[in-house]
C-alpha cells in the first residue's frame, strides 16, 4: 500500500491482491533484467510511474501472511479469499490449525459508510459533577455494498486502524523539500527525476536512495532489492569519483614535479 | 568549523549499509541488475562457491580507515534500529523479501551461507503457499525462503561488526542541506549539513538514504473521508477528557485532522448539552406539535434492534447515502465542466470537490437520521424540547426526510379517520410509519431533556461533531442499556463491555493510521489493552495483514476490510459517468 496514488493505478486495483512479493513475480526472477530493461527504455517519468504502478498493483498481502490470518478465519470468508489469489498462490485450508474461536472477519464485498464515536453510558454516580464521560465509549460503524443503495450492518469497535498506505511526496520531508527550493528539478507525482547515478543534479553530489528513487530505480527501490541496485548505481558513482579524483591529484603532482 | 567531511550519509537503514559496505569490501557486487539476474539464475554453477563465500564471511575490515572523513547520521543513533523497532512493534516473524536480499555487499547467498553456518538455518521459513511449479512458470524458481526477523538483524549486526562500522554513525536528525556555491577560497562545491540539534557538518558529498523514519516522512495517509470526520469527533472528545482529569497514557497525535476544541461554555456537561441541541434534525421540531398527539396512542416501543440502518429503507424516500450523493454531485458536476468547457484535468478536480461536499452534507444528514433512530430506541420519555432553530445546511436532507415521513402519516391517518380503504401496501406503510413515529417522539423528548438547560450552541464542523457525540451520552445517560442495544455488533457478545479499555485509551487513540501506530504499539502493553477488544482493521495490503494478526495473538476480535473507492473510482465506476461524459463532450464539440 505503499504507492498507490496514480489513477492508472486506481483503475486496475484488485480487491484484495494475495501475491508473495509487493512487486510482481516478473520482477523478482529470471524476466528482472527484461522487466527493468522495458522500465529502462521509457523515457517519460510519467510512464515510468504508470509502469511502477502496474509491478506494485496497490497493496497486496503475501500468502503467508494470509495463511496466519486464516488460521483465525471462518472457512466461509476463507473461501472469497481463494477466488482472489493469483494462479501461484496456494491455501492449504485442510493442514490449516484452526483457532478455537473464529476472531477474524475478513469482509470484502462491503466498505466503511460512516464511522461515530458513541459514548457508553455513565458510570459514575448519576448526577455527580462529573456527569457522562464521554471518553468511555466505542466506535460505531456502519458497513455498505457500495454498489447497492441499501444500508448494510453496523458493528461497535474499540479500535480502527487505517492500513491504507500514502502517498509519497518530495515535499513532506523537510531536508528533500528544503533542497529542492534552492536547486529545483523536475518531480513527477511527488517524486524527483534524478540523474541516472542517482544524483540529484548534473554536478551536485547530493545522492538519493530508496523510494524517492524510484523514478530510476524502479518499483522495488524501497525494498531491499532496490537498497543493493541503488547502492551499486551510489558506489560506482562514488568510487567514480575517487578515482578519478586521484587520478587529477596524481596528474596535478606530475605535472608539478 | 568542523573538519571537512568527503561523505555524509543520512540514515543508518539497509540503504546506507548495502552502500558503506560496498565501498569498503575488497570485491564488491557492483553488478548490474542485468548481470546480477544472470548470475543468479546460473546459481549452482556460475555462482560462488559456498565455501568461497564463508571464507569472505570471516573477513573483517576497518571502515575507519577504508573511509576517512565519513559520516553517517542517524535519527537513533544506531545501525538498523527502526527496522529493528518497527519488526518488534508489529510483530514480525520474517521478512516479506527472499532470503537473497539482503545488505551483504559480496554475493546474494551470502545471508543463506551465514545462517547455516551459524546453524541457524531453521530461522529461515519457507514460503507456504505458493505453487513453485506455478511460480517457475512465472519465471520465479526462488528462492523460497524468507529469513526471519532475528536472523536477518543479526546478520546485518554482524556486517556492522566485520566493518566496524559502528562508530561511523552519530545520532542526530538533519534539519536542512544546503548547498555551498564554489568560491574564491573554496574551489568545490560544498554542502552544509544543518542537524536539529544546531551542530553544523560540512561535506563534499551527501547521500540520502533514510526511510520514513520514526516520523514517517515523506508519506501523506491516505484517510477515507469517514475518518476524517471520526478523528475530529475523537479529538473533542479527548479534549474534553482531558480538561477533566489527565489521560493515563500519553496519546499519540490523531492522525485525522483535528479540530480545534470549542471553547468551554462552563461545566463540560452544559457544552455537551448546548452542542446537543444544534445536532437535532430540524423537522422533528416543526411538527413535534403533532407528534404530541400522538404520544398518548399507546403504541408498543420500537424494537430496539434493526432500526440503526432500517430507519431511511422505510417504504419512504430516504435521503440519498453519502456515497450516492457524491456520485451523483460528481458525476454532475464532471459533465457540467466538460460542457462549459473545462479540460478534463479541470473537470475531474471540480467533480471531485462537488462529490466531497455532496458526501459531507449528504453524511450529515444521513447521521441526523440514524442518530434520530438510534437515541429513540433508548431514550426514556421525558419533556419535549422546545422548537429549535433550523439548521438548514447540514440538517437538510435528514430532516426533509422525515417531515416527508410525518406528512405521509398524518395523510394515511386522515384517510382512516375519513373510512377510507387503504391496500395492504398502505397498511403496511401506515404500520412502519407509525412504529418510527414513536422513535421521532421519543427522541424529541430524549434531546429535549437534553438540551433543556442550556442556552446556544456550537457553530460549526466542531459543535456538529461534538453535538453528535453529546446527543448519545445524554441519550445514554438516561438508559444503561444504550450500548448493547444500539449496536447491532456480533461480536459484542464474546467482548467486554468497552468502559474497561476505555479508562486508559483516550478516544484519539482508538483511530490511528498504521504509520504512527508503531509507536502507540511500542508504548503500550497491548497485550492488556487489545486483549477481547474489537479492531477493525481498513485496508488490503501486508500492512493491514499485520496489523490484524497482531490484534489477533493479543486476543482480539478482528475485522479487516478494505479502504472505500476514491471518487475516481467511483466515476469509472457509474455508468452515468461514462454517459454523462459523452454527452458533455458531445455538447462540448
Amino acid at each position: 500500500m505503499c504507492i498507490r496514488c496514480w489513477q492508472v493505478t486506481l483503475a486496475s486495483r484488485r480487491r484484495v491482491q494475495c501475491k508473495p512479493y509487493d512487486i510482481d513475480l516478473e520482477l523478482v526472477g529470471d524476466r528482472r533484467a527484461e522487466v527493468l530493461q522495458r522500465f529502462g527504455r521509457l523515457e517519460a517519468p510519467r510512464e515510468r510511474l504508470k509502469f511502477i504502478a502496474a509491478l506494485r498493483g496497490g497493496g497486496s498481502m503475501s500468502p503467508d501472511m494470509r495463511g496466519y490470518l486464516n488460521e483465525f478465519e471462518a472457512e466461509a470468508a476463507g473461501a472469497i479469499q481463494q477466488a482472489m489469489k493469483p494462479d501461484y498462490v496456494t491455501f492449504d485450508l485442510q493442514q490449516k490449525e484452526r483457532a478455537d474461536d473464529v476472531r477474524f472477519t475478513h469482509l470484502q464485498g462491503v466498505e466503511v459508510s460512516e464511522a461515530h464515536w458513541v459514548p457508553a453510558p455513565a458510570l459514575g454516580p448519576a448526577g455527580s459533577d462529573e456527569g457522562a464521560d464521554t471518553s468511555v465509549g466505542e466506535v460505531q460503524v456502519r458497513f455498505s455494498r457500495p454498489d447497492l443503495a441499501e444500508e448494510g450492518e453496523s458493528a461497535a469497535f474499540d479500535f480502527v486502524w487505517l492500513a491504507t498506505g500514502g502517498n509519497l511526496d518530495l515535499n513532506l520531508v523537510p531536508l528533500l523539500a528544503s533542497f529542492q527550493a534552492q536547486r529545483p528539478i523536475s518531480t513527477v507525482g511527488g517524486l524527483p527525476v534524478l540523474q541516472p547515478d542517482l544524483s540529484w543534479d548534473a554536478g551536485v553530489s547530493l545522492y538519493v536512495m530508496g523510494a524517492f528513487a524510484q523514478l530510476q530505480l524502479g518499483a522495488d527501490a524501497l525494498n531491499l532489492a532496490g537498497a543493493r541496485s541503488g547502492s551499486v548505481l551510489v558506489a560506482r558513482a562514488l568510487l567514480g569519483a575517487a578515482a578519478a579524483a586521484e587520478a587529477t591529484a596524481e596528474a596535478t603532482a606530475e605535472a608539478t614535479v | 568549523m568542523s573538519e571537512l567531511l568527503d561523505l555524509l550519509v543520512i540514515g543508518a537503514g539497509p540503504h546506507a549499509l548495502s552502500l558503506l559496505t560496498r565501498l569498503i569490501t575488497d570485491d564488491p557486487d557492483l553488478l548490474t541488475e542485468r548481470e546480477r539476474v544472470h548470475i543468479m539464475h546460473k546459481a549452482g554453477s556460475r555462482a560462488r562457491s559456498h565455501d568461497e563465500v564463508k571464507k569472505e564471511l570471516k573477513k573483517r575490515y576497518r571502515a575507519a580507515e577504508a573511509l576517512p572523513r565519513t559520516l553517517v547520521v542517524d535519527t537513533h543513533g544506531r545501525w538498523m534500529a527502526q527496522w529493528a523497532s518497527d519488526f518488534e512493534a508489529l510483530d514480525i516473524e520474517h521478512t516479506r523479501s527472499n532470503a537473497d536480499l539482503h545488505p551483504c555487499p559480496f554475493d546474494f547467498q551470502s545471508l543463506r551461507v551465514w545462517a547455516a553456518t551459524q546453524r541457524r538455518e531453521d530461522e529461515m521459513y519457507p514460503m507456504r503457499h505458493i505453487d513453485r511449479d506455478a511460480a517457475r512458470k512465472r519465471g520465479y524458481g526462488g528462492p523460497f525462503l524468507l529469513p526471519g526477523t532475528h536472523l536477518f538483524l543479526d546478520f546485518c549486526a554482524e556486517l556492522v561488526e566485520r566493518y566496524e562500522l559502528a562508530p561511523l554513525v552519530t545520532q542526530g536528525t538533519v534539519a536542512e542541506v544546503r548547498l555551498i556555491e564554489p568560491s574564491a577560497e573554496q574551489p568545490e562545491r560544498l554542502f552544509g549539513v544543518h542537524l536539529a540539534d544546531g551542530r553544523l557538518l560540512r561535506a563534499r558529498r551527501v547521500v540520502c538514504a533514510m526511510g520514513p523514519g520514526p516520523a514517517f516522512q515523506g508519506m501523506r495517509k491516505t484517510l477515507p473521508w469517514w475518518a476524517d470526520e471520526l478523528g475530529a469527533e475523537l479529538a473533542a472528545t479527548s479534549d474534553v477528557h482531558a480538561r477533566r482529569r489527565p489521560a493515563a497514557l500519553p496519546s499519540s497525535s490523531p492522525q485525522a485532522p483535528v479540530s480545534p476544541s470549542p471553547p468551554p461554555l462552563g461545566s463540560a456537561a452544559d457544552q455537551l448539552g448546548a452542542a446537543a441541541v444544534d445536532a437535532q434534525p430540524s423537522a422533528v421540531a416543526a411538527t413535534s406539535a403533532s407528534l404530541s398527539d400522538a404520544a398518548s396512542d399507546g403504541l408498543p416501543p420500537a424494537p430496539t434492534s434493526a432500526h440503526v440502518p432500517k430507519t431511511a429503507s422505510d417504504g419512504l424516500p430516504p435521503a440519498p447515502r453519502p456515497q450516492q450523493a457524491m456520485n451523483l454531485a460528481a458525476t454532475e458536476a464532471f459533465a457540467a465542466a466538460v460542457a462549459g468547457g473545462a479540460t478534463k484535468d479541470a473537470a475531474r478536480e471540480s467533480a471531485r470537490a462537488a462529490g466531497r461536499a455532496a458526501y459531507r452534507s449528504a453524511q450529515a444528514a444521513w447521521k441526523h437520521q440514524t442518530r434520530a433512530a438510534a437515541d429513540a430506541t433508548v431514550a426514556t420519555e421525558g419533556g419535549m424540547g422546545e422548537a429549535r432553530d433550523d439548521d438548514a445546511e447540514d440538517g437538510g436532507g435528514g430532516g426533509d426526510t422525515i417531515a416527508q415521513q410525518q406528512a405521509k402519516l398524518a395523510e394515511l391517518r386522515r384517510k382512516v379517520a375519513a373510512g377510507e380503504k387503504l391496500s395492504g401496501k398502505m397498511k403496511r406503510v401506515l404500520k412502519k410509519l407509525e412504529e418510527a413515529e414513536v422513535r421521532w417522539k421519543a427522541y424529541e423528548a430524549a434531546s429535549g431533556a437534553a438540551g433543556g438547560d442550556a442556552e446556544g450552541g456550537e457553530e460549526g464542523d466542531e459543535g456538529e461533531a461534538g453535538g453528535d457525540d453529546a446527543t448519545g451520552s445524554a441519550a445514554s445517560a438516561a438508559t444503561p442499556d444504550h450500548a448493547a442495544d444500539v449496536h447491532l455488533s456480533a461480536s459484542d457478545s464474546v467482548c467486554m463491555p468497552p468502559d474497561a479499555c476505555a479508562r486508559e485509551v483516550p478516544p484519539s487513540a482508538r483511530l490511528q493510521h498504521s504509520s504512527n501506530l508503531t509507536d502507540w504499539l511500542r508504548a503500550s502493553d497491548t497485550h492488556a489493552l487489545l486483549r477481547g477488544r474489537r479492531v477493525l482493521v481498513v485496508g488490503g495490503g501486508q500492512t493491514s495483514a499485520h496489523l490484524a494478526l497482531l490484534a489477533l495473538r493479543r486476543g482480539a476480535t478482528v475485522t479487516l476490510t478494505r479502504p472505500p473507492p476514491r471518487i475516481s473510482e467511483c466515476l469509472r465506476r457509474l455508468p452515468m459517468a461514462s454517459e454523462c461524459l459523452q454527452c458533455a463532450f458531445a455538447v462540448g464539440r
